[in-house]
């Protein structure tokens, strides 16, 4: 193929990837693993978590220089990435420290302290209950993906939270739940209560369709529409729930035997 | 271009077809471990009842796919001459859109750890020259893996051959 391809050394072995291709795509690729909490895939990468800091070499110009490997691309022949450096280590040491600090009940903050021997982090936590991280994926996924951008980031400095605008019930918000899927931390929930959909963390609280045929509430009216309109779709298409559609369409596949004359249907 | 082809008629009900997708999609690949894998394997076949007639269903990797047109990541992707629509579980956001325009119902969210479960016609095992998971375990050959043009002709045949017998009898009978 017409791309140009770059050779790099990664922890001492040579790889050729895709002139572009972030250092951390670049280490995924051949199977070395780089802590992260803000990456994900489909998204641009945004390098909020500082957790994928990698030290760059370039031959004969000295000592390597810490970067985030989700942002880093690489664009030049020969260089050389050291993903585990004493260096990085010691500097993603300390964003977890600083994380920790910040949500010091989260599970999965613990557990990457643990892993690169945290026993007891130097700062104090201010809040015990803390467990949003500021990675910025529910933001991302919101504006990028779903197309939303019901929720932002607000405030500064140790004021900065994720919220919706001026902290009331964003009316943009279509109770997706992607928000939910994507978090890292497990910080914001979604819950489905009868009629409603509830996003407590955004105040979201929206009324759900009920299936025409087994009367189950199965999504937000507010999505169902957004979907109706992305694909044009015909009103009565999304009536029915994902279960129902599936009997339905199973029904309509016998009666269409039946109503061929060439097949013999077995008599029930 | 293959796909999975089921002749209703010799559908028994069993369910092994949803137990062999669900084996073939675990982690250990094997049906007592299976059982006890966290998360627990999930099937992409669905054994629907109409009228007491047993139906598996599954993704029909249809031409315009609303799944993969409406996927806002295109996780889902429709690709190669074999057009077999493919989830990539990294990208996924859980939004379940997919799970909401499927026109079959056949693209089903796991409850535990919302991963959307969908038929990816066992690429792994086609990879290997074998045939998918549920085809090779339907014991009355009811699911079927065959090329989408041989469809058409087998019921041209079979079509062809009701043809035949009703023009033969009255003459048989006749002379």
């Amino acid at each position: 193929m017409g791309e140009t391809m770059v050779t790099t050394k990664i922890n001492g072995r040579e790889t050729r990837v895709p002139i572009d291709t972030t250092a951390l795509e670049a280490a995924r690729s051949i199977g070395v693993e780089i802590p992260t909490l803000c990456y994900h895939p489909a998204l641009v990468p945004y390098g909020a978590c500082r957790l994928c800091l990698v030290e760059v070499k370039r031959p004969g110009h000295g000592g390597g220089r810490i970067v985030t490997s989700c942002t880093f691309h690489i664009r030049e022949e020969g260089l050389e990435i050291d993903t585990h450096s004493e260096r990085a280590q010691r500097d993603r040491k300390l964003v977890v420290e600083l994380l920790l600090a910040r949500c010091p009940n989260v599970e999965l903050l613990q557990r990457l302290g643990k892993d690169l021997g945290i026993d007891k982090p130097r700062f104090t936590a201010q809040k015990q209950d803390e467990n949003c991280i500021l990675c910025g994926l529910c933001v991302r996924v919101c504006e990028e993906l779903i197309g939303q951008s019901a929720i932002s980031f607000t405030g500064r400095g140790p004021g900065r939270e994720v919220s919706t605008p001026f902290l009331e019930p964003s009316e943009a918000c279509i109770g997706c739940g992607a928000c939910a899927f994507v978090c890292p931390t497990h910080a914001i929930e979604v819950q489905d209560l009868l009629q409603l959909r509830k996003l407590d963390k955004w105040g979201t609280s929206l009324q759900q369709r009920p299936c025409v045929r087994c009367g189950k509430f199965f999504a937000p009216e507010v999505e169902l529409e957004k979907l109706s309109d992305r694909l044009e779709l015909v009103k009565n298409w999304l009536q029915l729930c994902p279960e129902c559609r599936r009997e339905v369409a199973a029904t309509d596949w016998i009666v269409g035997l039946r109503a061929s004359p060439a097949s013999p249907v077995r008599r029930g | 271009m293959k796909r999975i082809i089921c002749d209703i008629e010799k559908c028994l009900g069993c369910k092994a077809c949803q137990i062999a997708c669900a084996v073939e999609h675990s982690v250990s690949k094997d049906l007592v471990q299976a059982i006890e894998e966290v998360p627990r394997p999930g099937y992409r076949v669905m054994v629907e009842y109409v009228e007491q007639m047993p139906i598996p269903m599954q993704c029909r990797h249809c031409d315009d796919a609303p799944c993969v047109r409406v996927c806002p990541t295109h996780c889902l992707t429709k690709e190669g001459d074999e057009g077999i629509v493919l989830a990539d579980r990294d990208k996924c956001i859980g939004c379940l859109w997919c799970v909401l325009v499927c026109p079959f119902g056949a693209v089903r969210m796991r409850k535990s750890d919302r991963v959307v479960l969908k038929c990816d016609l066992c690429v792994d095992r086609q990879s290997q020259g074998l045939q998918p998971a549920c085809v090779a375990a339907c014991p009355t050959h009811a699911l079927q893996f065959k090329p989408v043009d041989d469809v058409a002709k087998d019921k041209r045949l079979s079509a062809a051959r009701e043809l035949l017998a009703s023009t033969v009898k009255p003459t048989a009978s006749g002379g």
